[in-house]
């Protein structure tokens, strides 16, 4: 039996709710939008047929209350639930309580959640599923002299990684067996201290790695495909900040490689719904996994854009039971799409994180241009919460058109009230490295001197400086002459 | 309202040499303006530097908006007088824009003589006062003089007591005074700074007393510093005399555009506009249209097409009266009724002329005086059929108007004609003229005639003949002494006018001038218009 | 006096604005540019000079942000007259409000003063007035003398500067 829910409940905030309603409204389902306080007069709250409030003791706990979530479920009457991703996305806890209250979760089963979210334990289904994986320790190393013995036969440069650890804390480089023993003890104590668990294993470090993805979609009667690939190297701080699709450097024959195996791996671990299997692409083209996400992920719209497929309305298909209407043979993957994230961060300063209230808010719009953002003109950024503003891609028939459309999207992006990196983010797509798809998951460290920013010339800022004269009420003050007077100029007999 | 045709042949040799002629005249008005704005000698500007003074000029600058006109009066006064020692009189006034408002500025150049007031100087502080409180114009007074030359006392205290009585009136008309002391304000001339609504004064150099240091050590024995006696921080803080202290002049200016940017500013009259437009023909034909010589007739409505927006007139009565033009016109988009001569003035004309001020009058609307006229007609028939009471109609009614007069000497301005066109004696709200403009009881030769003839009767009832010599020498002498003292840039210099003008400078300079008197509103007066 | 105006970090520009009917006359640093800003689409275009730009303005108080050649910019405009008045006097150095002469001294070198103290006494426009300590602490230096005559701004007292408060242990 399957139909599509009546109404479900988006458990998440900010542009990722906003998108799910739209491919809910789109699909003629009522959605309910739960909020903290501090997202009362939020964009999702507003586009939500309903909207429940939520608490917690801090603005992000709110929306990992399970329990409020699922009354919120009963109240309204939604049989269904979006995670979006993040918060409770891959939470097997929240999936297995949504289905005891008789609430379908849009997503994978808990067991797929919990397999995968283990670092070791994904790693070893993984090789057993026929995935290269990066030479490495089967399992986190005992101690320093396995971290070196290890580190020792899969040869050197290694990187020691934390099994816990996400976001880049617990890494570490060694190119020797000295530098191994002192990255261990490094590693294993701040993998201790940030997130309880000091297990560390070894892997070959690759030096100029792409991080390319597969997108896989599976229906619950036994179809798994995917959907291409994304690369997202351009990353800062381990943060993806541009991601495209397809890959520059990937070809046929690589991506059928990488995608079958992709969908080899869903396939062993019972995967249903939509998921990404993130890789490490070496420069002789050789792949290796290193995660799989069982969540949408935030770069899906690049897939969107060039095989046009809904993965949102897909995911609500296969949630109501429906096998997919399509099958691998039918998906194409046509010209190409970049995806920049656009953060209230300073990008000339550290990248500090900025706050501020957007005075003005203008996204651009035009051919191959897709914008998903969650602000409504006049709100304060928050430092509550992700400092993510939007997602700004942009379609074309070619690398080269997406780029430059894209660019121009971000000169049009216009965000008044705080400071955002989207001088930065179209500085990137203007280097002629990535131009030339030279892309690698260390380029913004090793451009970071080209990146800086260029001072104005001098009109320019002579033209800013007058700008902001006649636009402040502070000068004002002067009237304006009298007509005919006005009109004269500066004459003098 | 049509277009005015023109019949000028820009390529008839008459054209090409007139407008040689008057170019050279611009040329020559052009260089005077200057060497009497700009010229001072060099130890002269280093003095100012010294006492870390800026220029008039400077002030200017920094006290007007920038992008705004500046109409300045009277520019060339004394001239000719007082062999060249005061340029400008030294002393420099104009209607400008100050923070968005019209004012009136006043200014002393200090640059030569200690900024001391001569006569002229006087007289034109009288006339610029006088053009604030009937245009309603607020005053800014830059103040920077030792004070009067007293070697000229006679002349310049006969006058100056009016500047002083002007101020209060202006005062109680609602008309805010703004004073910038720069410099000394000694003896009557403490009054200004004290009977404006503001004072501004800079420490170190500004002062306001009665008697400077020297003069009270003379009168009581007491030592005072300047500063001590009447220095800015003693002002405004103890005497309560000025408002405001400041350390330099660009601070003072500042200040001073903040205090006129706090003023009131007040409607305009009510009157007929329209948006402005250029003339059609092209102005730069004036020179060619004006005559190298002042016996020389010209068609005025050749000069009215390239002063008037879009060169569009509606003639009055167009065939009667023929000596005469009147009709209406928009000057920088405000409407003003145009009289101007095409010749001698007959009955016919000066009845037309006066019904035509009559109906402007009824409507508010300002009138505008062009000159171009050696006098009335003479003769017995025309003193049979009247002329003088035709004349005194036209005297009676242009005297009453309640709406505002503007003159402009194109060219010969004579006799009861100027009377008539609204001359200076006639109170018209600004009169300029035109370099090759002439202006006397009558032409210089006409004079000589009569004076030749009278001294050749006197000599003949005693029984004596004149000689050639004598005669020529009588029509010499009384040529060069007209020919002196009807001369615009003698004229000019007594301030008989607001300033000498380029022709192709008239439009805007009658814009401002049209937009100053608006300040003012326009009363009609009751009464039907009779048909002269 | 003008305003300043300083785009992000850069140097401040000296500005003043005329206004004529819809255009302006934008001095910058003493040299005139004519131009305007108009509503322009849903934001405005500036135009300066020759140059004609499209740009979205948001005035914050004296901050203006405007988005214009594809990225956003922030201004600050500063009234000079305002941060010079932002100063106060100092507590440290009392100096003569106007020209005068020293009438009578009250403290010495190494006194202890608490605020509002008499320092000494001065006469300027043959009116006398108390120069007092404006916080409490120690005469370090008196500079004038009796019968000495100064200008305005003079220093007269110097307190000993407040010592760094100590850090906690």
């Amino acid at each position: 039996m399957s139909e599509l829910p009546e109404k479900v409940l988006v458990a998440n905030r900010g542009e990722i709710a906003v998108r799910v309603m739209r491919t809910l409204r789109a699909l003629g389902i009522a959605s309910v939008a739960v909020y903290h306080r501090e997202d009362a007069a939020g964009r999702a709250v507003r586009e939500a047929d309903e909207a429940v409030e939520l608490f917690g003791d801090t603005p992000v706990g709110a929306y990992l209350d399970v329990a409020g979530i699922v009354a919120a479920c009963h109240a309204t009457g939604a049989s269904a639930v979006h995670p979006g991703f993040g918060f409770l996305s891959e939470n097997a806890a929240f999936a297995e309580a949504l289905a005891e209250a008789g609430i379908t979760f849009i997503g994978p089963p808990p067991s797929a959640m919990r397999s995968m979210g283990d670092k070791i334990e994904s790693k070893r289904l993984a090789a057993a599923a026929g995935v290269p994986t990066l030479p490495g320790s089967p399992d986190a190393v005992a101690d320093v002299e396995e971290a070196v013995a290890i580190a020792t036969e899969i040869g050197f440069p290694v990187l020691l990684k934390a099994s816990a650890g996400g976001g880049g804390k617990g890494m570490r480089i060694a190119n020797d067996a000295a530098e191994c023993r002192e990255a261990f003890e490094r590693a294993s104590s701040e993998a201790a201290a940030s997130f309880g668990d000091g297990r560390v294993f070894v892997e070959r470090f690759i030096g100029r790695p792409r991080h390319v993805e597969v997108q896989v979609l599976a229906d619950g009667h036994g179809t798994v495909l995917h959907l291409g690939e994304r690369e997202c190297s351009i990353q800062r701080r381990y943060q993806k900040v541009i991601e495209e699709s397809p890959s520059p450097a990937i070809d046929a024959t690589t991506r059928e490689a990488m995608g079958a195996t992709a969908v080899a791996l869903a396939r062993a671990v019972g995967y249903v719904s939509a998921g990404t299997v993130e890789m490490i692409l070496d420069e002789d083209g050789s792949f290796y996994f290193l995660e799989m996400n069982t969540r949408l992920q935030v770069e899906h719209p690049v897939t969107e854009l060039v095989t046009g497929i809904d993965i949102v309305a897909e995911q609500i298909r296969i949630a109501a039971g429906e096998p997919l209407a399509f099958g691998q043979d039918d998906v194409r993957m046509d010209g190409w799409a970049i995806e920049a994230r656009v953060y209230a961060e300073d990008a000339d300063n550290d990248f500090r994180p900025a706050i501020g209230r957007l005075g003005l808010v203008r996204f651009p719009a035009g051919e191959g241009i897709r914008v998903d953002h969650g602000v409504v003109e006049g709100q304060q950024v928050s430092a509550s919460f992700d400092p993510m503003i939007a997602k700004v891609a942009a379609h074309g028939a070619t690398r080269a058109e997406a780029i430059a459309r894209l660019r121009d999207a971000l000169r049009r992006t216009v965000l008044l009230g705080t400071v955002t990196n989207t001088a930065y983010l179209e500085r990137v797509l203007a280097h002629p490295d990535f131009g030339a798809g030279e892309t690698h998951t260390n380029f913004l460290a090793v451009h970071a001197t080209e990146l800086e920013p260029v001072p104005a010339d001098a009109d320019v800022e002579r033209c800013l400086v007058a700008a902001a004269a006649l636009a402040s009420p502070r000068y004002d003050q002067r009237l304006a002459a009298p007509e005919p007077l006005a009109s004269m100029g500066s004459w003098r007999p | 309202m049509h277009r005015l045709e023109t019949h000028v042949d820009p390529n008839a040799p008459g054209y090409r040499a007139f407008y040689q002629h008057n170019k050279e005249l611009s040329a020559e008005l052009r260089e005077t303006l200057r060497k009497a704005r700009h010229d001072r000698p060099q130890k002269a500007l280093d003095r100012l530097a010294e006492q870390q003074k800026l220029t008039v000029r400077e002030r200017l600058d920094l006290l007007l908006d920038h992008g705004a006109p500046f109409l300045e009066l009277m520019p060339l006064a004394a001239n000719r007088h007082y062999d060249g020692e005061a340029p400008q009189a030294l002393l420099v006034t104009g209607i400008g824009v100050v923070s968005g408002r019209e004012v009136m500025v006043i200014a002393n150049d200090s640059s030569l003589k200690g900024g001391a007031w001569y006569p002229i100087t006087t007289r034109k502080i009288v006339r610029a006062l006088q053009v604030a409180l009937e245009n309603r114009l607020p005053v800014v007074h830059m103040l920077d003089s030792g004070g009067a030359n007293l070697h000229l006392q006679d002349e310049i205290y006969s006058v100056a007591g009016h500047i002083f009585q002007q101020q209060c009136h202006l005062s109680a008309q609602g008309i805010p005074q703004l004073a910038v002391v720069f410099g000394y304000c000694t003896a009557g001339a403490a009054y200004t700074p004290t009977l404006c609504d503001q004072t501004i004064m800079v420490r170190e150099r500004g002062a306001i007393f009665l008697a400077g240091p020297p003069l009270v050590k003379a009168a009581t024995g007491e030592e005072n510093t300047t500063e001590e006696l009447g220095g800015a921080d003693m002002h405004t803080t103890v005497s309560g005399v000025a408002d405001y202290a400041v350390d330099s002049e660009a601070e003072a200016l500042a200040l001073a555009r903040d205090v006129v940017g706090v003023w009131a500013r007040r409607d305009k009259a009510d009157s007929d506009r329209r948006a402005p437009e250029d003339p059609f023909h092209d102005p730069d034909q004036l020179y060619g249209i004006i005559p190298d010589d002042i016996k020389k007739q010209f068609e005025m409505r050749e000069v009215i097409a390239r002063v008037v927006d879009g060169s569009l007139f509606h003639e009055f009565k167009p065939g009667y009266g023929d000596t005469m033009v009147c009709g209406w016109a928009f000057i920088w988009g405000m409407k003003v009724g145009i009289l101007g001569n095409n010749g001698v003035i007959y009955s016919e004309a000066a009845n037309k002329a006066t019904t035509f001020m009559q109906l402007c009058d009824r409507d508010g609307i300002p009138l505008l005086f062009l000159h171009n006229v050696t006098g009335f007609m003479v003769g017995r028939e025309y003193e049979r059929r009247g002329i003088t009471k035709d004349g005194a109609k036209m005297l009676m009614v242009q005297a009453n108007v309640t709406v505002p007069k503007l003159s402009v000497l194109c060219h010969a301005s004579q006799g009861a004609g100027n009377y008539a066109m609204a001359g200076r004696t006639w109170d018209p709200r600004f009169v300029y003229a035109w370099p090759n403009s002439r202006s006397s009881i009558m032409g210089p030769e006409q004079a000589a005639d009569v004076l030749t003839q009278v001294r050749v009767a006197g000599l003949k009832r005693r029984g004596e003949e004149p000689s050639p010599d004598e005669v020529s020498t009588i029509k010499s002498e009384v040529t060069a002494y007209f020919e002196s003292t009807y001369h615009s840039y003698y004229l000019t210099s007594d301030l008989r006018d607001d300033g000498l003008i380029d022709p192709i400078d008239t439009r805007n300079t009658l814009g401002m001038s049209l937009s100053a008197v608006l300040n003012a509103p326009i009363v009609r007066a009751p009464g039907g218009v009779l048909r002269i | 006096m003008p305003f300043e105006i300083t785009l992000g970090d850069g140097a401040a520009h000296a500005v003043d604005v005329a206004r004529h009917g819809g255009r302006a006359t934008v001095t910058i640093d003493g040299r005139d540019y004519h131009g305007s800003l108009r509503p322009a689409g849903d934001g405005y275009e500036l135009t300066l000079e020759d140059r004609a730009e499209p740009m979205w303005i948001v005035v914050q108080g004296d901050e203006v942000l405007v988005h214009a050649f594809g990225r956003s910019w922030s201004l600050s405009i500063v009234d000079p007259i305002e941060r010079s008045r932002g100063g106060g006097p100092s507590e440290d150095v009392a100096t003569a409000p106007m020209p005068g002469t020293v009438v009578r001294v009250e403290v010495a070198a190494g006194d202890a003063v608490a605020k509002g103290d008499v320092l000494l006494v001065i006469e300027s426009m043959k009116m006398q007035s108390e120069i007092t300590a404006l916080r409490d602490g120690t005469v370090e230096q008196v500079f004038l003398a009796v019968d000495d005559t100064f200008d305005r701004g003079a220093a007269l007292v110097a307190l000993a500067p407040e010592p760094e408060a100590v850090e906690a242990d």
